[in-house]
This record gives C-alpha cells, sequence and structure tokens, in this order.
C-alpha cells in the first residue's frame, strides 16, 4: 500500500528559483536605508534650535569647524547632545531585543522590567558614596545584572535550566515581577535623592524620565554601541534558534545557558550605559524591536543592527522634538518615548491576549 | 540490511534513569542495554508518565542518567561537542511555543544550523533542504506563510520538516503524530520508515498509537512501572500480556488480513 505525497520531492523544491531569496543582500538594504535615515535626522537635530542656520552652514562647520558662532553652537551644543541621544537610544534598542530573545517574550524592555530603575538606583548610590565614573558605571551594571536576576528567580526561570516547561506563556508573572522592581527601584531612587547632598547630583527628573539636556559624557555609550553590537553579531543566528524554545536550541547544536548568560550580560551593560547617560529613558527597548520585526521580519541577523540604528534615530528625533516643540520650554525626552511607548505596550498586549 | 551488522547509531549499556529526589523521586528505567543500528526503527511505548519523554531527553544530553553510558555513533554523549551532536542526531521535541512570527521556510531553515558556520549565511544548498523537507511533508504551499497562523497539526509537521532538514543520521521524535490527521500521520511515519530503509537513519520515537507502532516500527522498547523495559523486533515483544502489563490495561491481539493489530479490551 502506498500513500501519495502532496508534490513530490526534490524536483519541485529546485523547480522554484524565483522563490529563492538572498537575505544577506536584503539586509544590506534595511541597514542602508536605516543608516541614510539616521544621518537625515542628525542634520536635522543639528539645524533645529533657538540659533537658526542655514543648512548648508551646518554641514559646513561639521566638517570643518571654525571660530564662527554656527561651529560653536554645532560642536559644542548640538553635536554631543545628539550623538547622546544617538547612543543611547541605540543601546537601548539593542537591550530590548536581547531581553526580549532571553524571555522569550515580546514584551520585555529595560525600562519595563526594572532594568533600567536597577542601573539608575546603583548610579545614583554610588555617586552619594563619592565613588569615581568609572565604579559609577560599574555601580549601574551591577544594579541592572541584579534586576534581571530577579526577574529571572522570581518568574522562574532559571538561566541554567534547560527543560523548562516550554508552553507555558509566563507572560503575566513576568511582567508583574518587572512592574514590581520597577516600582521599588524608584522607591530607593526617591529615598536617595532625598537623603543626597544636592549639589552633586542630577535631578529627580533625570533618574525617573530621562533627560538629555546637559548630557555629561557621551563618549562611553557611544563607543560601547558598535562594540556590543560586534559582540553579539556572530551569534544572531544562535539567537534566531534560541527564540524556538532551550530545548530545541540544545538540540540544534546551541549552548544555551553560556549564550543565555552572554545575552544576560550584553543586556545589561547596555542599560547600564544608556542609564548613566540619559537616566531612565522608557520604551525604546519595545517600540523599536516590535515595528521593526513588523517591517522586516525577526531574524536577528538583520535585526540587531537595525534595532541598533532605528534606536538611535527615534530618540534622537525624540529628543529633537524635546527641545523644540514647546521652545523655550525643553521637555525631557522620556516624556515623549513614554506617549509613544505605552500605547505601543497596550496594543502588543491586547494582540496578545487575542492570539491565546 | 546486508550481511554484517552495521555500527551501532546508538549504544546503551546499563542505563538507570530517574527523575526527583529521596521520597519523591522514582526510577523510570532500569538497566537498559541495547543497540540501535541504522536502518532499524524503534518506538518507545508506555503509559503517561513512564518516562518515554525523559528517555528521549537523556539521550540528547538534557537529562543526567543515574547510571550506564550512552554512545553515540560509538562516541560517549558526554564526549560530544553540542554543535557536533546536531549533526549527527537530531529531536523534535514534544511542546514547541512560538511567541514571535517566523515564515514556515525560516522555521524549517533552522534545521541547517548545524551545518552552516557561524560566519556564514544559509546557502541555496540549505534553502533546496529546507524546500525538499517541506515537500515531504506536504506543506510546500505553506513555506511563506507565518508559523504563528497554522494550526498546531501543520506546526508539528513544521517541526517535523525542520528535523528533515536538519538530516541527522539518528533521528529522536517524541510523540511525532501528535497533532496530525491520519492521512498526515502515515505519511510521516512512513517518511522516517523510509529513511532508515534506504538512507540507514537510525530512527526512535514515542507513540501511542500502538498499531502504526507495529506497522512501521521495525523495533520496540516498551517502559513499564518501576523502570522495567523490555525491547527487540517488534514481532517478538508487541505483544497482549507486554502492552497490557505496561498499561495496565487489558490490551488484545488480533490478526487483520496481514496485519497484527491491537485493540483495547
Amino acid at each position: 500500500m502506498t500513500v501519495r505525497r502532496d508534490l513530490a520531492a526534490p524536483a519541485a523544491a529546485r523547480a522554484q528559483p524565483a522563490a529563492r531569496r538572498r537575505p544577506l543582500r536584503r539586509a544590506l538594504r534595511v541597514w542602508l536605508a536605516l543608516a541614510g535615515t539616521a544621518a537625515a535626522a542628525l542634520l536635522l537635530a543639528l539645524a533645529l534650535g533657538s540659533s537658526q542656520f542655514a543648512l548648508s552652514e551646518i554641514v559646513r562647520v561639521l566638517f570643518q569647524p571654525d571660530a564662527s558662532p554656527a561651529a560653536e553652537v554645532v560642536h559644542q551644543l548640538r553635536l554631543p547632545r545628539a550623538l547622546a541621544a544617538f547612543a543611547t537610544g541605540g543601546l537601548l534598542a539593542l537591550a530590548g531585543a536581547l531581553m526580549q530573545i532571553l524571555l522569550r517574550n515580546p514584551l520585555a524592555d529595560p525600562y519595563i522590567l526594572g532594568l533600567s530603575g536597577g542601573a539608575a538606583a546603583g548610579a545614583l548610590g554610588a555617586m552619594i558614596v563619592g565613588l569615581s565614573a568609572a565604579l559609577t558605571g560599574a555601580a549601574a551594571f551591577g544594579g541592572a545584572l541584579l534586576s534581571v536576576a530577579l526577574v529571572f528567580g522570581i518568574a522562574n526561570r532559571d538561566l541554567a535550566r534547560l527543560e523548562a516547561p516550554g508552553a507555558i506563556d509566563t507572560s503575566p508573572r513576568l511582567l508583574l515581577t518587572g512592574v514590581i522592581l520597577a516600582s521599588g527601584w524608584s522607591a530607593i531612587i526617591t529615598l536617595l535623592l532625598t537623603v543626597a547632598p544636592e549639589a552633586k547630583l542630577r535631578g529627580m527628573l533625570f533618574w525617573m524620565m530621562g533627560d538629555l539636556g546637559g548630557v555629561e559624557s557621551y563618549a562611553p555609550a557611544l563607543l560601547a554601541l558598535p562594540l556590543l553590537l560586534v559582540a553579539i553579531f556572530p551569534l544572531a543566528r544562535d539567537l534566531n534558534v534560541l527564540l524556538r524554545g532551550p530545548v530545541v536550541a540544545h538540540a540544534l547544536g546551541v549552548r544555551v545557558v553560556r549564550l543565555r548568560r552572554i545575552l544576560y550580560v550584553i543586556a545589561s551593560l547596555a542599560t547600564a550605559l544608556a542609564v548613566i547617560t540619559a537616566g531612565t529613558v522608557g520604551f525604546i527597548g519595545l517600540i523599536v524591536p516590535h515595528a521593526l520585526r513588523l517591517a522586516i521580519g525577526n531574524d536577528q541577523r538583520v535585526l540587531l543592527p537595525a534595532s541598533v540604528l532605528a534606536g538611535g534615530t527615534l530618540l534622537l528625533l525624540a529628543d529633537t522634538a524635546a527641545r523644540t516643540a514647546l521652545a523655550p520650554q525643553q521637555l525631557p525626552v522620556g516624556v515623549i518615548t513614554a506617549l509613544l511607548g505605552v500605547p505601543t505596550f497596550i496594543f502588543l498586549l491586547l494582540r496578545r491576549r487575542g492570539e491565546t | 540490511m546486508n550481511g554484517a551488522p552495521a555500527l551501532a547509531a546508538v549504544e546503551i549499556d546499563g542505563l538507570e534513569i530517574g527523575v526527583g529526589t529521596g521520597a519523591g523521586g522514582r526510577t523510570l528505567v532500569r538497566g537498559l542495554s541495547l543497540h540501535m543500528r541504522p536502518g532499524e526503527v524503534w518506538c518507545v511505548l508506555g503509559a503517561n508518565g513512564a518516562g518515554k519523554s525523559t528517555l528521549l531527553h537523556t539521550l540528547i544530553g538534557l537529562h543526567r542518567a543515574t547510571a550506564g553510558t550512552i554512545r553515540l555513533a560509538g562516541r560517549p554523549l558526554d564526549a560530544w561537542p553540542v554543535e557536533a551532536a546536531a549533526r549527527v542526531r537530531g529531536f523534535l521535541p514534544q511542546f514547541i511555543h512560538d511567541t514571535f512570527g517566523a515564515s514556515v521556510l525560516d522555521i524549517v531553515l533552522m534545521g541547517r544550523h548545524p551545518h552552516v558556520s557561524r560566519w556564514h549565511w544559509e546557502g541555496d544548498a540549505d534553502r533546496d533542504a529546507a524546500r525538499t523537507a517541506l515537500a515531504a511533508l506536504g506543506l510546500a504551499l505553506l513555506a511563506e506563510r507565518d508559523i504563528t497562523t497554522l494550526s498546531g497539526g501543520e506546526r508539528q509537521r513544521v517541526a517535523i520538516a525542520a528535523l528533515l532538514a536538519q538530516d541527522p543520521g539518528i533521528l529522536l521524535l517524541d510523540e511525532p503524530i501528535n497533532h496530525l490527521d491520519l492521512h498526515h500521520q502515515i505519511v510521516v511515519l512512513q517518511h522516517l520508515a523510509e529513511l532508515a530503509r534506504d538512507r540507514d537513519k537510525a530512527v526512535l520515537f514515542s507513540i501511542h498509537d500502538l498499531n502504526l507502532a507495529r506497522r512501521f516500527a521495525t523495533h520496540a522498547l516498551i517502559l513499564q512501572d518501576g523502570g522495567v523495559v523490555r525491547h527487540g523486533p517488534v514481532a517478538a515483544v508487541m505483544n497482549a500480556p507486554a502492552l497490557s502489563a505496561a498499561f495496565g490495561y487489558p490490551v488484545l491481539e488480533a490478526r487483520v488480513g496481514a496485519r497484527t493489530v491491537f485493540i483495547a479490551e
């Protein structure tokens, strides 16, 4: 007795050259388009502000700085702030994309899960004790690490366990854990700010909402952004497989526990650097990977670099809006990202419920 | 099979598998020794909780055996690097939960992961392998669909197609015909049997349908309470007394034409 197959196998498979895809070429197109958008956003950020200069002049002084007022404004004020915004946005989007893979949950975000809060509390604590800038960064990193460990521990998904019940959706527990952690951290931040000697600390707003006005140092964030991306990029295909679950990933030759540890460290580092640069800016890590997944799919090899570029661009645009929309009044950029992020989050949550 | 016995694909010696510790602990498998050779199709039978999944997890290194040794292609399981093991054995888990969307072709292409170097992207040969696997399971027309829009049975076939694209010498499947309709149950099992017969693969799957097991497997492994394991050629071990004992319910054996069938009393 024979069973007819729906299609005879190899011949049919080879007879569709039209459907053959060139994923690398497509990825390059996506990255180039996003890089072009980022460059345009940068130019816009440099051109907009209280003092107006011709675009041609902005471009000229950007590459040939002189003693003109335009050069002064571009190089002293707008460029540092724009680069800080881009680096912070890129880091947050990268951290968000990686957290979503680590937790296998599209709602994961460094702000929502309390990583940003942990990093802020760590940085703030270190500043109050009077530690150096480097140690402040380390304390922020420690706070972020602690937050992920707590989220994992409380939501009961051991980083080192593979035989987790793959069919169970832990979203509600995970999100509740993150929300509780985030409010715990903001209580600690408030406490620290209350007891701190005021002069040496940045304002409440910076640690609670995120603000790019008066950025102190953007170099670490801007330097770390490509380094972290380069560190995780060779593992991007492993990440695709990990999204199918730890058991499938193990069976396909992925070192799951090691990969999770790497994700954990890189996401925490990226968050910590973003927080010490711009405070706790929320929702970039949620909005950017989600929007990109809808547009270009969920291949991490394409998505991670795209997230970095788009996250940087989005925060750069948000910050430009924050400082020009109600000028001369400046809004904290976190207000803009929250106004974009909250509806996105609710949309995602409703869509998920509809599926199950 | 021709003349000389082939090198064992899976060699199990004195295997003991337990779960839990202390008073809550149970021994699922005790003193299991067997050789599974290329060209053989093994079915794993047993009641719920008898340890079918745990045995499969042990064979891929997800669960640690209490005692005994397992060799894949002659090499102890512990000595296989995870990446290299993925080129000789593949595994279909019982549950896969998709939180993120992805095209069916991309999911099946993941089966090629162990064959593509870290510094390369999948090539045309990999895409051909994925499309061949899709076609074998009647999924060619679903290649561009999003996995999250498919039914349970279609997703199960996609997961099996990914395993076929991985193309390992040893295929381990945990209840591969779960959620499948009658036609596709037979398509899948027949394809696995052909892989063993024509391409010398070693296949082992757990299954609840005794008649399909009897029809497509060459060997059976029956897990019973208290770690007792019977194994051997299906004709020798799949009989009414053994199955009745394993399932704790009387099973009758009958002949229909040339075929042996089992029915519950």
